[in-house]
């Protein structure tokens, strides 16, 4: 085990007296030091830097050198780590073959927790090495005491004198009060507030002659905070004591210090957030359609249809009535009547116009009226109306489904025909249809039904539909609508160069040819 | 060329370009501006009639009136009346904005419904558009969309189809960039169709959006 001590007295000690001093080796503890690179301004940084061999005096980059800068200034100057003089300096345990380095600095290099001294800066600096065959025990050596004494050139420091009592209080921004430690503690100073500080002198009634502040935060880490005897809009970082001590630069005695804790910021207590309940998915549905009478009724029959409807989001609007007949009619009365002119059995729709706008219908809004012939009626028939169902929002490819009615008041329907304006026509005894349209377009669908005396009859009104197949692709522009805005342009453009022209003619009309 | 040049500059020759670059002016202006001029006095006449005399139609202050509000329109398969504009026009759909020939070719008969948005009687957005100004006299439909600008929140769109009217309601509409496309890329939960027309009339610099809700 071997340790190296480093010799502070000597950094305060003359240019001259310490270039002597370097120049033989030190012996120490059984321990042989060699000042390897000099000292003074030609041992600088860039020159002596590193591990260095004992033996060629050279130094290389990296290795196991042990650095201690010292700062030169007085001790209230400088950090504390690099000003606290001992009569015993310890370096822990480097061992053998290591190097200890002293730097000398003309100013106060630790400004703000940051160190702002370079090579330009340096005033002295010495290299130990601590030699080949350390065998000293573990123990901390004293040293010679040594006390700093002010350069020959410093003037002697004044005496506080009248300045006294020095008082550093505290204040929070717009507060006006400024209070001790223990008060402004009280106050709930709490993390990333902004605090002043003030170092009064003469009992509160002015500030401190060439005063400065410095402040030891949580961590333990001291710097200067400001060069003055005020401090404004602190920041306070961290959790714990905050020490704030202030100094004159030409007074001796005349300080202050004083400290408060910060609290971390308090939680702000929670308040949990409504959530709102979900809506409810809108569902509306067509729920029944009845004859309420008029029902077997001999022709012309009045008969009363009544329709349901539900939705969970509001009223039915609207219904629509469609009779079996080829005739329909849309009102906001659930109950409607119509008269049938013509007997036979009709198979009447209706749809509902939910809250949100949209028709619903079902199955079970079918019903069939009947009405019976009379003795005397000509023979009638005739296709009512094409009922048409489309998935996938009408888009293509989208299965269409088709029920086609139809009456005949002297027999039943033999067949029905669906032309589905796609180039196919089917017939059916059914009167349902289905057809898938895979490409995009509107198709006019025509339905035809063929009565009892086997007669083919409709494509007309009701029976005559179109179905619009659109589109999934998707939409990526603005379609340009207006006339090109060039044409205006050139437009005004022409007229006035056309007025310009005219305007040159006349201004030079004596000497254009004719 | 040196001789044209030397006659251009000539009293005769200054008369004719002056002549061409004037007439070419007036042609530019007539042409932009004559569908404007129609329909916009269209308009007024209409809003004259019903102000004045709360009728829709000159016959009705000589004979006895018949309804002539937009209960019904002249094109109950694939139509648009918008009550306020006194408008019943024809509704192409299907046609595909990003294909010039095939719109322009649309927007000659009327309305075009963009294809790849939703038809009538289904939710999310259907896309309409029509001209605001063109310069395509000769076309009874030029400047359909012109006075869009006009409608204002709570006015009445009705879109036909299959002999159905689908009403809606406006709610909002604002003059954007061609290139914004955001209210395509919105959700529409209810039933909702946009009106776009180019803005301002006789260019088309920018456009203008009508966004209505079915009732």
């Amino acid at each position: 085990m071997k340790y190296i001590f480093s010799f502070l007295s000597i950094l305060f000690i003359t240019l001259f007296a310490f270039s002597s001093q370097v120049s033989a080796n030190l012996t120490f503890n059984g321990g042989e030091y060699t000042n390897i690179c000099g000292s003074g301004l030609m041992a600088n940084g860039s020159t002596c830097n590193g591990s260095c061999n004992p033996t060629t005096g050279s130094c290389s980059a990296g290795g196991n050198t042990v650095v201690r800068f010292v700062c030169d200034g007085r001790q209230t100057q400088c950090n504390q780590n690099e000003s606290q003089f001992s009569s015993v300096q310890y370096f822990g345990n480097p061992g053998a073959n290591k190097t200890v380095a002293i730097v000398v600095f003309s100013k106060p290099c630790r400004l703000s927790g940051a160190w702002i001294c370079g090579d330009s800066d340096m005033k002295d600096y010495m290299v130990w090495y601590s030699g080949v065959n350390q065998t000293a025990p573990a123990t901390t050596q004293p040293f010679p005491t040594y006390q700093p004494t002010p350069a020959s050139t410093t003037a002697p420091y004044a005496i506080c004198g009248d300045q006294q009592p020095v008082l550093i209080q505290f204040q929070k921004p717009n507060a006006g009060k400024w209070v001790g430690g223990n008060e402004f503690t009280s106050q709930n100073v709490y993390t990333n507030n902004q605090i002043n500080v003030n170092c009064f002198s003469k009992n509160g009634t002015s500030l401190l002659t060439n005063g400065y502040i410095d402040v030891t935060d949580p961590s333990g880490q001291t710097y200067r905070a400001s060069n003055t005897s005020e401090l404004r809009n602190f920041q306070t970082n961290k959790v714990g004591n905050y020490t704030f001590t202030c100094r004159s630069t030409s007074l001796n005695n005349c300080n202050s210090q004083d400290a408060f804790r910060v609290q971390s910021v308090p939680l702000p207590t929670y308040t949990p957030t409504p959530v709102p309940t979900p809506t409810p998915t809108q569902v509306s549905s067509c729920n029944s359609l009845q004859v309420t009478s008029g029902n077997n009724s001999l022709v012309p029959a009045t008969v009363t249809l009544h329709a349901t409807g539900s939705d969970n989001k509001g009223n039915i609007q609207g219904y629509r009535f469609y009779f079996g007949d080829g005739q329909q009619t849309e009102t906001t009365n659930s109950d409607v009547q119509h008269q049938y002119t013509t007997s036979g059995s009709f198979i009447a729709h209706a749809d509902v116009k939910d809250s949100q706008g949209n028709w619903k219908t079902s199955q079970a809004c079918v019903t069939t009226v009947t009405v019976q012939s009379a003795p005397i009626e000509s023979f009638r028939s005739g296709c009512s109306d094409i009922y048409i169902h489309a998935d996938n929002n009408s888009r293509a490819p989208s299965k269409v489904t088709f029920e086609v009615t139809g009456y005949d008041n002297k027999g039943s329907l033999q067949n029905y025909r669906l032309d589905f304006g796609n180039g196919i026509v089917k017939d059916s005894t059914g009167r349902d249809f289905e057809q898938v349209y895979n490409t995009v377009g509107t198709y006019n669908v025509k339905a035809y039904v063929q009565d009892s005396k086997g007669n083919w009859v409709g494509g007309v009104n009701n029976c005559n539909r179109t179905v619009v197949i659109g589109s999934t692709k998707p939409l990526t522009a603005q379609p340009s609508t207006g006339t090109p805005t060039a044409l205006p342009v050139a437009g005004a453009i022409s007229g006035v160069l056309g007025l310009s022209v005219q305007a040159f003619k006349k201004r030079f009309a004596t000497q254009l040819v004719s | 060329m040196k001789k044209i040049i030397s006659l251009a500059f000539t009293k005769k020759g200054m008369t004719i370009i002056s002549a061409l670059l004037i007439g070419f002016f007036v042609i530019s202006t007539v042409v932009t501006y004559t569908p404007i001029v129609i329909v916009e006095t269209q308009y007024r006449y209409h809003e004259f009639l019903t102000s004045f005399f709360h009728v829709n139609d000159i016959r009705a202050l000589i004979m006895p009136q018949f309804n002539f509000d937009f209960v019904t329109t002249k094109y109950p398969t694939a139509g648009m009346t918008i009550p306020k504009l006194y408008m019943d026009e024809p509704i192409i759909f299907n046609v595909d904005p990003q294909n010039r020939p095939q719109y322009m070719a649309a927007l000659k008969q009327g309305i075009a419904q963009a294809a790849g948005t939703n038809l009538p009687g289904y939710p999310g957005l259907g896309y309409y558009f029509a001209h605001s100004s063109s310069a395509e006299t000769v076309s009874q439909y030029n400047a359909v969309f012109y006075l869009l600008g006009k409608l204002q929140t709570g006015d009445e769109v009705d879109i036909w189809k299959d002999g159905q009217k689908n009403q809606y309601v406006v709610y909002d509409s604002y003059v954007t960039t061609p290139d914004d496309l955001r209210f395509l890329n919105q959700t529409y939960d209810h039933e909702t169709i946009v009106l776009q027309t180019c803005w301002p009339p006789g260019t088309t610099l920018k456009r203008l959006l009508v966004f209505a809700k079915r009732t």
